[in-house]
């Protein structure tokens, strides 16, 4: 019975320490990652598109006449 | 009449490139953007093909970057969404805006110009083909493009740029644009920088053939305008080079005493003369319109004279050697002296009925009205056959001595000419030029005063010839009455005694 109880246990905590793994550094790391990327992405796109922006803006200035 | 016409030159930004330029920038920007864009989402692609035999833990982190990727990708649409949406706005707001604020400007330029111009009675007219534009045609000063509407309209409000080589031509005489070389859109000939300058002023002078209307016309010309730059300050020009230099010309010939060559012109050039009074914001600027004789030989020829329908006063120039009852009762003294006199051979009615014809088909009939355009009926020739003694100043002298009632020489001689017509056999023509006009005056004059012949070279010494050019002006409301009737007092009355003296 006192074995039987302590695998019990055992197995609770190891599926608390995944879960609690999981929750508090899993996810968090792949939100930080995804959004990282996303946010780099987004400041680089943004960037990227107002250049993109200017050199239209440029151009068709120079194209039209 | 068109308003607008395509013209070689660049619109406004704000009628043209800017509309052009936002539908460009939306187009090309989005094509970057996609570009910008797949380079994520095929970084992506690759990343996940080459991680695709690996474990599930390893796969979890590359889903991880795939979809950051994914994220930095999108978001590229969303900024260029953002940016070209923002651009969108501000452009079409400004451009709105440049729109209004330019519709207004020419609008307010339009109308100022139209009512300034219909004010001042200011209107382009051909002094070669006698129409009407809108506008003459400008040429660009430095490759010779036409500018058919150079003025203020979608291609410039005070400027437009040529388009074959940028030149920035202005839209607004004040800002130089007549300066530029113009012609005429209909007959392609140069207009003189008068033209659209000043009030228009349209005399035509009516007569058959060798009445003497060329020389009258030199020699009053030359008298109005010494008389009335001296003594009135006025100044009197020519804005045509060319005419300045016919004129001079004539006036060469007649120093020499010789007559002027007969006007070959049936439909003539109008030859153009500023008159600018002391103090006048806009000058005067007269056409006066000498026909050959010959354009009133024919109903054909006369229906030529397209200018009628402009004309502000009449010049009827009569050579009483052609009055029928007068030639036939002074036939032998005319004939001894014929070659001198080359007496007109159109008959004065034939001349005046064809006249009264281009002024029905030109302004129209006046049912029971009368036409309001004055008309100066001048005698010349006067110097030959004692004439002067009957229709001239030692006549009306003779008349206002008799009759204390005509207070002025000049109503003198109208009457004495009026009494000519009469006794003449042309009291039909009297009666119907007074039922027609509202403003008829009786003038004899004599042009060269004396009689041309081949050995005399002394200058010719004009007899009264201003007189009927000053009334016609006077209420062409082209000059001031007060002054030009202090002229007569000053200058013209003794010039002509003397004259008369010495003859």
């Amino acid at each position: 019975m006192e074995e039987g109880c302590a695998w019990a246990i055992g197995i609770l905590i190891l599926v608390g320490i995944t879960i609690a793994f999981i929750v508090y550094v899993v996810l968090p790391l792949s939100v930080f990652i995804l959004l990282g990327i996303g946010i780099a992405g987004t400041v680089s796109g943004a960037g990227v598109a107002l250049y993109n922006f200017y050199q239209v803006l440029v151009e068709a200035h120079k194209t039209l006449t | 009449m068109a308003i607008y016409e395509i013209q070689p030159a660049y619109k406004i930004y704000a009628f043209d490139r800017g509309w052009r330029i936002m539908r460009y920038v939306t187009e090309h920007l989005f094509k970057r953007t996609d570009v910008a864009a797949r380079w994520w989402f095929n970084k992506a692609q690759d990343l996940i093909r080459s991680t695709a035999s690996k474990g599930w833990f390893i796969k979890y982190w590359v889903y991880v970057i795939v979809a950051g990727m994914w994220l930095a990708g999108a978001t590229q649409y969303v900024s260029a969404m953002i940016l070209a949406a923002a651009f969108l706005a501000v452009q079409a707001v400004v451009l709105s805006a440049w729109v209004g604020v330019s519709v207004v400007i020419m609008s307010l330029l339009a109308l100022c110009t139209f009512t300034y111009g219909r004010f001042y009675r200011i209107f382009f007219r051909c002094p070669d083909c006698h129409k009407e534009m809108p506008i003459p045609t400008y040429i660009c000063p430095k490759c010779g493009t036409e500018h058919t509407r150079l003025w203020p309209s979608i291609y410039g409000i005070i400027k437009h740029r040529c388009k074959t080589c940028d030149m920035r031509l202005p839209t607004l005489g004040p800002l130089g644009r007549n300066n530029i070389n113009r012609i005429c859109p209909h007959c392609r000939r140069p207009l003189n920088v008068g033209v659209g300058a000043g009030t228009n002023i349209h005399i035509p002078l009516v007569g058959g053939p060798s009445t003497g209307k060329t020389n009258y016309i030199v020699m009053a010309t030359n008298e109005f305008k010494q008389t009335y730059e001296t003594l009135h300050h006025y100044a009197v020009t020519f804005t045509d080079e060319n005419h300045k230099r016919n004129f001079e010309a004539n006036l060469q010939r007649l120093s020499h005493g010789h007559e002027l060559l007969k006007t070959p012109d049936i439909v003539p050039q109008a030859y153009n003369l500023e008159i600018r009074a002391p103090g006048a914001w806009v000058p005067k600027f007269a056409y006066v319109y000498d026909a050959a004789g010959e354009a009133f030989n024919t109903n054909a020829n006369t229906s030529l004279q397209e200018y009628y329908k402009y004309i502000h006063g009449v010049i009827f120039v009569i050579d009483p050697f052609a009055i029928s009852e007068y030639r036939r009762l002074h036939q032998t003294d005319i004939e001894l002296v014929r070659g001198s006199l080359r007496p007109s051979a159109l008959n004065v009615m034939q001349a005046y009925e064809r006249m009264m014809q281009m002024f029905e088909a030109s302004i129209g009939i006046r049912k029971g009205g009368r036409y309001t355009q004055p008309i100066a009926i001048v005698m010349t020739k006067v110097d030959a056959l004692n004439l002067e003694w009957e229709i001239g100043m030692p006549a009306a002298q003779a008349l206002m001595a008799h009759d204390p009632s005509i207070v002025s020489e000049e109503d003198a001689i109208s009457l004495l000419v009026r009494h000519f017509l009469y006794n003449y056999g042309l009291g039909n023509f009297v009666r119907d030029v007074e039922s027609q006009f509202t403003n008829v005056k009786y003038f004899s004059c004599s042009a060269l005063g004396r009689l041309p012949t081949q050995t005399d070279t002394r200058s010719f010494q004009p007899i009264r010839v201003l007189d009927p050019l000053v009334w016609l002006l006077i209420n062409a409301k082209a000059i001031k009455a007060v002054q030009s009737q202090a002229r007569l007092r000053d200058v013209a009355k003794p010039m002509v005694i003397q004259q008369v003296q010495r003859r």
